[in-house]
This record gives C-alpha cells, sequence and structure tokens, in this order.
C-alpha cells in the first residue's frame, strides 16, 4: 500500500521526460531562430508515446501510496489527452508562426506540462493529489489562453477572466473537498466510497457534494457554470481552444468518473438530480444562443458546452439503478473519444480558414467547397459528426449515449435531448451552407500546412471508421474497463 | 451465384460509384459523371431486375436473399439484409426512378459532379433502408437518405431554396428523433422477452410483441408513426413538402416525392405497426383523422395553387394521405392499397416532377397563367403529361386506380363504424383532384399558344423521352394487370395481419 511503483506511471513519466527534452531543446536554439524544430520534436514525441500506450500491455495498481491509481480507466483517458496533444502540436506548427507567437518554445513546453496535469487528474486516487494535478493543469492553461497578448488585447483579458472564474471555481471545489474531508476523515477515494455506504446524506454531506458538482460543472462547462468557455474560447489560440474543448473536459469527466461516480455512487440518487437540471439548463441554453453566432469559435465553445449536456447523459445512465451494464460509462468514454476527433478537426479547418480570412468570422467560409473542397469536406463531416448524423462517428456516439440514457428510463430526458440535437443541427448546417450554397467572396485555395493535414486526415479517418464500424472501439473501451 | 451478396450489390453499387467519382474524376469532366452515375443507377436496376426474376413469388412473407453479418455483436446490431414482397416493390420503385432521375438531370452543368455524387448517395440509401431488416441499419440508412436532400436543394433548387431546404431538414430530422427514441424503448422493452439479450432484428422483435405491455404500445405507438410520418408528409407534419419540393432540382423532387416519402409510410408499417401492433389498434381513429386531413386538405391545396411544382406537391401530400389512411385501417385491403398507393404515387409523381423539369427548361416558368397551348409545340410531353394527370385522377387502367379503389374499399369495409365516415370524407377528395388536374392540363397545354416565344420550343429530346417512356409504360402494365404486384405485396401484407390478430 505504501510503495511509491514508479513504474506503474510510465506514460506520466514519459510525457514528463518529453516535456524537459522540449524545454532544453528549446533553450539549445538560439533567440531569433525559427523553434518550429521544438513543435515538431513535441509532436512527434506525442505520437510515439501515444504509439507505445496503445501497444504496452496495462499495468494496474496503486503509487505514490495511493495517492495515485493505474487502472483502465485512467488508460483511456490518458490515451485521449496524448491524442488531442499531440493533435493539438500538429495544428500548431504553423499556426504559431503565423499569429507571431513570441514564447514558442514555452507554448509546447506547457502543452506537454498541463497533458502531464490531466494525466494526473485522471490517475488520482486521492482528493488532493486530484486537487493539485488541477491545479497543474489548469495554471498552464492560464497562460497558454494568453499568449496571444502581443497580437490582440483580447487575449489577456481572455486569460484574466480564465484565472478569476477558474480560482474561484477552484475554491469552491476545495471546499467541498475540505468539507468532506471533516466528515469522513479521509481524502482518499476509495476509503471515501466505503465510507459513503454507511454515512447519513444529512445537509452538510449535500451542501458539499453540491459543491464539488459546482466546480466540476465548470471544469466540464455545464450551465450555469459555463460562462468562461465562449470568451476563452474565443480569446485563446485556435489550437488551445481545440485542446481546451476536447482535452480538458474530458479531464472534467475524469473528475466526475472519479469522485462522483466512484466514491459518491452511493448517493447518486441525490446528485443525479442536481445534475439533469444542469443538463436540462444546458441543452437548452447552450443550443439556443448557438444559433445567433456569427464567429466560428463562438459557435464552436456552445457547441462544446451543449456536447457536455450530451456527455452526461452517459454519467447519470452509470450512476443510476441501471449501472451494471456499465452502458452508461462505455458510452461516454466512447463519445469523449470521437468528440476529440471531431471537435479537432472542426477547428483544425477552422485555423486554416481563419488564418486566410484574417478573422474567425463564419463569413470567412464561404464557398470553401469550391475553394478547397477537402478542408470544405472534413469540416462537414465535422459539423454533421456534432449534430449526429450518420454514418460519422458522432451519429454512434450519440446513439450509444441515447441507449445508455434510455435503458435507465430517463426517457423525457432523452427524447429532449435528441430534440435539441435537432435544433443544433441548424447551426451546423449554416456553416456547411456558407460552405456549399454560398460562393466565394475571394479566389483560390485555403492554404493548408502540412501538420494541419496530417492532423485532419487523422480526425477523417476516426471519423468514419468509428462510425461505420465502432464495434472495435467498443471492444477495446470494454476490455481496458474490464467489462465483459 | 446464390451466394452473390445481391442486395449488398444493390445498394453498394450508387455508393461505390459516388465514392468513386468524388475520389478520381475530376469536376469538370461532367459527360464522364453522368455515364457513371448511369452505368451504377442501371447495374442497380439490372440487379433489381435480376432480383425480381429470381424471387419466390410463392414464399413473399419470408425475407429471402437474407445477408446476416454481426456489427456490433455487444449490442445485438447486425447488418442484417433480406427483401420479403413488400420491400421487393419498393427497391424496383427506387432502381426505376433512380434510374430515370439520373436521365432526367441529363442536362446538368452547374457544379455536376457534386450534385450526381449526392444523387448516387440518396438513392443508394433508399435502397439500404428497403433492404434492412435491423432497426439500427434501417435507421442509419433513413438518416443518410434524408441528409443529402439538404444541399441537393440548397445548391440546385429554385425559388426560396435555402430555407426550403433548412425546413425540410430540420422537420425530418425531427421526425427521426422521435424514431430514434422509440426503437431503444422498444428495443429495452423486448429484451426480457428475448432472454435478456436485446436486438434489434425487426422480426426477432415482432417475434415477442404481442408479449409487451399494452400501455407501453399504447405510448410510444403515437411517437414511433408520427416520427415516420414526418417523412411521409402526414398532416399537420407535411408542411416542408410543398416548399421541399418546389425549391428542389427536377431529378430531386422525382426521387424525393417518388421513393423518399414512401420510407416514412414504408416506416410507418414495417415498424410501427408491425411491431406495435396494439399501440396500432389503439390509434387507428385518431390517426386516421389525421391521414384524413392528408386527403383532403392535400386536393384543396393543389386546387388553389399556381405554380405548377406546388400543384404537384401538394397532390403528393394528398396522395400520400391516401397511403396513410389505408395504413390507419389496419385491414387487409387498406395495407395492400396503401403499399400499392406507394408504388404507383412514386410512378405517377415521378413522371410529373421529370415533366414539369422539362417543361420549366424550356418555357423559364412554372406558372400555369404564363404558358398555354403547350401541347402544340410539345405534343411528346403534352401527351405524357395528359397520362400521368389520369394517373393523378386514378383513371381506371392506370396504376393509381386499383391502388386508390383498395383504400377506400379498405376504409368502406373496415369493421370500424367510424372509418366509413373518413372513407364518404376522403371519397369527396377525388373532386378537388379531378379539378386541379384538368386545370394544369387545359391552361397550360391546351387552348391557344399565349406566348409567341413558345413557338419555337423543342419537344423531348430522345434522352429526355426514356425515362418518360419507361415510368408511363409501368404505370400502364401495373394498371392494366396490378394483381402479379398486388400479390407480391400482399405476401408480406398477410404477415403484418397475423401480427395484428395476435397482439
Amino acid at each position: 500500500m505504501n510503495a511509491l511503483n514508479l513504474g506503474l506511471l510510465q506514460s506520466e513519466w514519459a510525457v514528463l521526460g518529453l516535456a524537459l527534452l522540449v524545454f532544453f531543446t528549446d533553450l539549445a536554439i538560439p533567440e531569433g531562430r525559427s523553434k518550429k524544430p521544438v513543435g515538431v520534436l513535441a509532436a512527434l514525441g506525442l505520437c510515439v508515446i501515444l504509439a507505445w500506450m496503445l501497444v504496452s500491455p496495462p499495468a494496474m495498481g496503486q503509487a505514490f501510496g495511493g495517492m495515485l491509481v493505474s487502472d483502465g480507466l485512467g488508460r483511456i483517458f490518458h490515451v485521449i489527452f496524448v491524442a488531442a496533444a499531440a493533435l493539438t502540436a500538429l495544428g500548431s506548427l504553423d499556426y504559431l508562426g503565423k499569429a507571431g507567437v513570441r514564447w514558442q518554445g514555452e507554448y509546447y513546453f506547457l502543452l506537454l506540462i498541463v497533458t502531464l496535469g490531466m494525466m494526473l487528474i485522471a490517475s488520482a486516487g486521492n482528493l488532493l493529489s486530484l486537487y493539485v494535478s488541477l491545479e497543474l493543469n489548469t495554471i498552464g492553461f492560464y497562460v497558454l489562453v494568453s499568449i496571444l497578448k502581443s497580437q490582440s488585447p483580447v487575449s489577456s483579458e481572455t486569460g484574466l477572466k480564465y484565472l478569476i472564474l477558474g480560482a474561484l471555481s477552484s475554491a469552491v471545489l476545495l471546499y467541498g473537498i475540505s468539507l468532506i474531508y471533516g466528515m469522513s476523515g479521509t481524502l482518499s477515494l476509495s476509503e471515501l466510497a466505503v465510507w459513503a455506504k454507511s454515512a447519513q446524506a444529512g445537509p452538510l454531506l449535500m451542501a458539499s457534494l453540491a459543491m464539488v458538482l459546482a466546480g466540476l460543472a465548470f471544469k466540464v462547462s455545464l450551465v450555469p457554470f459555463h460562462a468562461w468557455a465562449p470568451d476563452v474560447y474565443q480569446g485563446a489560440p485556435t489550437p488551445i481552444t481545440a485542446f481546451l474543448s476536447t482535452a480538458s473536459k474530458a479531464a472534467g469527466f475524469a473528475m466526475i468518473c472519479r469522485v462522483l461516480i466512484a466514491s459518491f455512487g452511493s448517493f447518486s440518487d441525490r446528485w443525479i438530480g442536481l445534475m439533469i437540471v444542469l443538463m436540462v439548463l444546458t441543452f437548452i441554453l447552450a443550443n439556443v444562443v448557438a444559433l445567433k453566432q456569427s464567429n466560428i469559435k463562438r459557435l464552436l465553445a456552445y457547441s462544446s458546452i451543449a456536447q457536455a449536456g450530451y456527455l452526461a447523459i452517459g454519467v447519470i445512465s452509470e450512476a443510476g439503478p441501471t449501472g451494471a451494464s456499465h452502458l452508461g460509462i462505455s458510452s461516454l468514454m466512447f463519445y469523449l473519444i470521437i468528440y476529440l476527433f471531431t471537435n479537432m478537426a472542426a477547428f483544425i479547418v477552422a485555423m486554416q480558414v481563419s488564418a486566410d480570412a484574417g478573422n474567425d468570422q463564419i463569413d470567412g467560409f464561404k464557398g470553401l467547397a469550391q475553394r478547397s473542397p477537402v478542408l470544405a469536406l472534413v469540416m462537414m463531416s465535422a459539423m454533421f459528426s456534432l449534430s449526429g448524423i450518420p454514418p460519422f462517428a458522432g451519429f454512434f456516439g450519440k446513439f450509444y449515449l441515447f441507449m445508455a440514457g434510455i435503458e435507465a428510463k430517463h426517457y423525457v430526458l432523452v427524447l429532449f435531448a435528441v430534440m435539441m440535437s435537432v435544433v443544433s443541427l441548424y447551426y451546423y448546417l449554416v456553416v456547411v451552407k456558407r460552405m456549399y450554397l454560398e460562393d466565394p467572396a475571394k479566389p483560390g485555395p485555403v492554404p493548408s500546412s502540412f501538420g494541419a493535414q496530417a492532423a485532419m486526415f487523422v480526425c477523417m479517418v476516426m471519423m468514419l471508421a468509428m462510425g461505420v464500424y465502432p464495434a472495435p472501439f467498443i471492444d477495446w473501451i470494454r476490455a481496458a474497463l474490464a467489462l465483459g | 451465384m446464390s451466394s452473390f451478396p445481391i442486395l449488398s450489390a444493390i445498394w453498394f453499387t450508387p455508393f461505390l460509384a459516388g465514392l468513386l467519382v468524388i475520389a478520381l474524376v475530376p469536376g469538370s469532366r461532367i459527360q464522364l459523371i453522368k455515364w457513371i452515375s448511369l452505368i451504377a443507377s442501371g447495374a442497380s436496376l439490372l440487379l433489381t431486375l435480376m432480383l425480381c426474376l429470381r424471387f419466390d413469388y410463392g414464399n413473399g412473407g419470408a425475407l429471402q436473399f437474407k445477408e446476416t453479418h454481426n456489427l456490433i455483436p455487444g449490442l445485438g446490431v447486425d447488418y442484417r439484409l433480406g427483401v420479403d414482397g413488400m420491400s421487393l416493390v419498393m427497391v424496383a420503385l427506387n432502381a426505376l426512378i433512380l434510374f430515370c432521375g439520373v436521365l432526367a438531370s441529363w442536362g446538368a452543368k452547374h457544379r455536376a459532379k457534386e450534385f450526381f455524387v449526392l444523387l448516387l448517395l440518396l438513392g443508394g440509401s433508399v435502397f439500404g433502408v428497403f433492404e434492412s431488416f435491423d432497426l439500427f441499419v434501417f435507421f442509419v440508412f433513413y438518416e443518410i437518405a434524408v441528409l443529402p436532400m439538404y444541399l441537393l436543394i440548397g445548391i440546385w433548387g429554385t425559388g426560396p431554396k435555402e430555407y426550403s431546404a433548412m425546413k425540410l431538414t430540420l422537420m425530418l430530422m425531427g421526425g427521426s428523433a422521435f424514431i430514434l427514441v422509440g426503437m431503444l424503448a422498444l428495443y429495452f422493452a423486448a429484451a426480457p422477452h428475448l432472454g435478456g439479450h436485446g436486438t434489434f432484428d425487426i422480426f426477432r422483435i415482432a417475434s415477442v410483441s404481442h408479449l409487451l405491455d399494452p400501455s407501453f404500445q399504447k405510448i410510444w405507438y403515437p411517437i414511433m408513426f408520427l416520427g415516420f410520418g414526418a417523412l411521409g408528409a402526414l398532416w399537420p407534419l407535411h408542411t416542408w413538402s410543398p416548399d421541399g419540393h418546389a425549391s428542389a432540382p427536377t431529378a430531386v423532387s422525382m426521387l424525393h416525392a417518388g421513393v423518399l416519402m414512401k420510407l416514412g409510410a414504408y416506416g410507418c408499417l414495417r415498424v410501427a405497426i408491425f411491431l406495435l401492433p396494439a399501440g396500432a389498434h389503439y390509434w387507428s381513429d385518431a390517426l386516421a383523422v389525421l391521414c384524413l386531413v392528408n386527403v383532403v386538405y392535400g386536393s384543396i391545396g393543389a386546387a388553389a395553387q399556381t405554380d405548377l411544382k406546388y400543384v404537384t406537391a401538394y397532390s403528393s401530400v394528398s396522395h400520400m394521405g391516401l397511403v396513410m389512411l389505408g395504413l390507419a385501417t389496419l385491414g387487409g385491403m387498406g395495407l395492400n392499397g396503401a403499399v400499392l398507393q406507394m408504388f404507383a404515387h412514386g410512378i405517377m409523381t415521378g413522371t410529373f416532377f421529370a415533366l414539369i423539369g422539362m417543361t420549366y427548361s424550356r418555357t423559364h416558368t412554372r406558372i400555369m397563367s404564363q404558358m398555354g397551348g403547350l401541347a402544340k409545340v410539345l405534343p411528346f410531353l403534352g401527351a405524357a403529361y395528359v397520362i400521368a394527370g389520369m394517373a393523378g385522377l386514378g383513371l381506371p387502367g392506370l396504376a393509381s386506380f386499383p391502388a386508390e379503389l383498395l383504400v377506400f374499399q379498405g376504409a368502406w369495409f373496415s369493421s370500424d363504424p367510424f372509418m366509413k365516415w373518413v372513407a364518404v370524407i376522403s371519397i369527396t377528395s377525388i373532386v378537388f383532384t379531378a379539378i386541379y388536374v384538368l386545370r394544369v392540363i387545359q391552361k397550360t397545354f391546351y387552348g391557344p399558344v399565349t406566348d409567341k416565344h413558345f413557338e419555337d420550343l423543342t419537344d423531348a429530346s430522345f434522352v429526355e423521352k426514356i425515362p418518360l417512356v419507361i415510368l408511363i409504360l409501368v404505370m400502364l402494365v401495373v394498371g392494366r394487370y396490378p394483381f402479379p404486384v398486388l400479390d407480391t405485396i400482399n405476401s408480406s401484407v398477410k404477415v403484418i395481419l397475423t401480427q395484428l390478430a395476435g397482439q
């Protein structure tokens, strides 16, 4: 129990090692020279780590005396984070130069540190290590979202906004954690699970659970804790927005899995109700507000808020009385993976188009189908996948989540969710309309870099493969979670 | 040869052609793209013909040419294809309309590559719906079929095309939202009766549907029926249809009114009625009222229009109402009539839209008051229009007559006295139908030539004549000899009737 078991944390070590390597490579390249090799190193390194994680046999156990655990759930999250970081690094290669970011070396270093923070979140076996990892992750993000500060004043504003709201939510979470500690006398998640089985659901416990839920809802941007998302998404450099909307959201769900489902599953009948209220608010607000957006990053921000609502269906199904089938957790994991590739694809296309148009307006997509058919095809696939239309992965992802929801007998909620996804189709189609129905505003193809093309290719393949033949991916998830 | 996956080949050929065109053919080679599309749709038509020849009509109630592969074993999703009598007829309809639709678009120039790719994807996925006997696969094809419509109408349409395209897509997707939830509810309700293992296999769910709680069926049947009804243009969910059809380019109107709307009615029958028989009995009167509104309101609406496409679009609402009414009677005659009407209306409305497209490309107007005497300059198109119009009226000898007769009889001879009233009122639609059909023919094709420019118009070209001749021949043959088709349909209707009786 008290053993360090450092060997269990191989993937975390690998990312830390890569981060240090990137840091020193950056130091070795003199100021004024191109920092692109640093980015290439980070991207390639992440790809290698990802490949190695996928083939190496899983190691199960506890490290640092139970502060960190290595299990199947954490492993899937690690794969998601590293894949997201790799795609982000690929997408950033040319973007940083075009955007004129001065601290390119630091950018990749921070990207890796943030990834490490997320991985530690997913491995946390204790509320304390969970909180510390969360801070490691968010503090890195505060810098990353405002890294464009010398280019645009919005970027500094974004960083500040994120810092203030993020600190507030962390404080609420921490306060909830301290109350829980006061009642139970332990911070270990596994001991809390045992304690929660016999604990009384008194007002204090409910209040502390509500605070924890609020802190986590901030992280995954469920309404009404979503207010930071549109501004931060808009102001941050686009690759970071992509990373924030996919990996960071997944990290939020990792915390929900660890804390709410695993430790406080026995109180699920209490917090599921609260969660459903947040979900309904999310579906309504995010989808309705998204209808009126003219900025692609804000549109995708509201879309990603709405997606958090869909993902939460997996959470409440897993925690509910039908959790024994584990459709909830499998569908949650499946959707996180497809959402990663789908949203990445959308943001990477948006990156190229915005660079060409000089702004982030949806009008920049005008006539893209005639200018760059491939970019338009990828974007259209991403839009259809996000709205859940076959044969793209988003369809099966949503179908799977809804399946879990119906099994848990949330008929009305699921029907409402499906209807709201029809509403969401409107704003996704607006992008498609710009690309396919309207004529180009300027001639010539939109230039796209090799890194972005590679990332788009991967995303496109995954969007189709996971949509047309999802069985192997489901098997992989269920095998990793040791479910039949 | 028996192991050749003919059903997969039928739906996949258009898909494959579409993908090949995307990948290999540059957009400037329009002629090549057209020929690839024609060959692909022709190959599907030939395969369908082969299917019709090899089909065992003595055993039409059972699934034939079955193909089964595990798709997602843990969830009971299988790639499960097959045809029975009813779906065979619908597959044949789609093959005909798709082939004729490609021919009717022979003049396409603007962004032709994307147009034909989407048209082929649309046609291919409709085959998929009629061939699938797994709810999940069925639903996937169903959604893929709706999707290309947005671009097809939005890019190549006329009039308020962006509005129409958006309205159509959102309304149909709204309908499929209900289907999706209903399908999942059905899956979990049937699972305990199947030994705890859920399945999406339509026939296996049907085998236990009499065990499903009647109150469960009463809740979910209207949800499913209305969900599919949206695509079948069931009142009041029909409003996408006139706008959508009027805005769509010719071939798309043909496919959409000719086949895609039938997916809705087919889904009502194959999924809602077949799998929730107790719910069907409970709701039949209420739904019959909606269908009645369809029939009468659609025909009155058509009589009030001035644009040829709107006339045909409203007449589709009316004729699809007859299909839905036949379904709502839940009797042998009504169901047979409904399925035959799907076929007859598909052929007829396909002809109509093809004709309107050809006329429009000459006169550049679809407003009736601006046309007149066209039969003098366009004798072939005029004659074709008259024949199709007579089919629309339900003239004996043409395909719609036996279909409409059966639907009306089905309602009249129903054991439910309420249905008699429905029958009486719905028959009044024949009068309005006569008014609008004759008015269109008289105003546009007869009388003096109103516009000098029209005198220089040329009649249908050879390529244009092919689809018209094919469709009119089918209309005549099925009208003269409806029984082979009816027997084929009846073989699977009998299975559904057994299901309804055994609730």
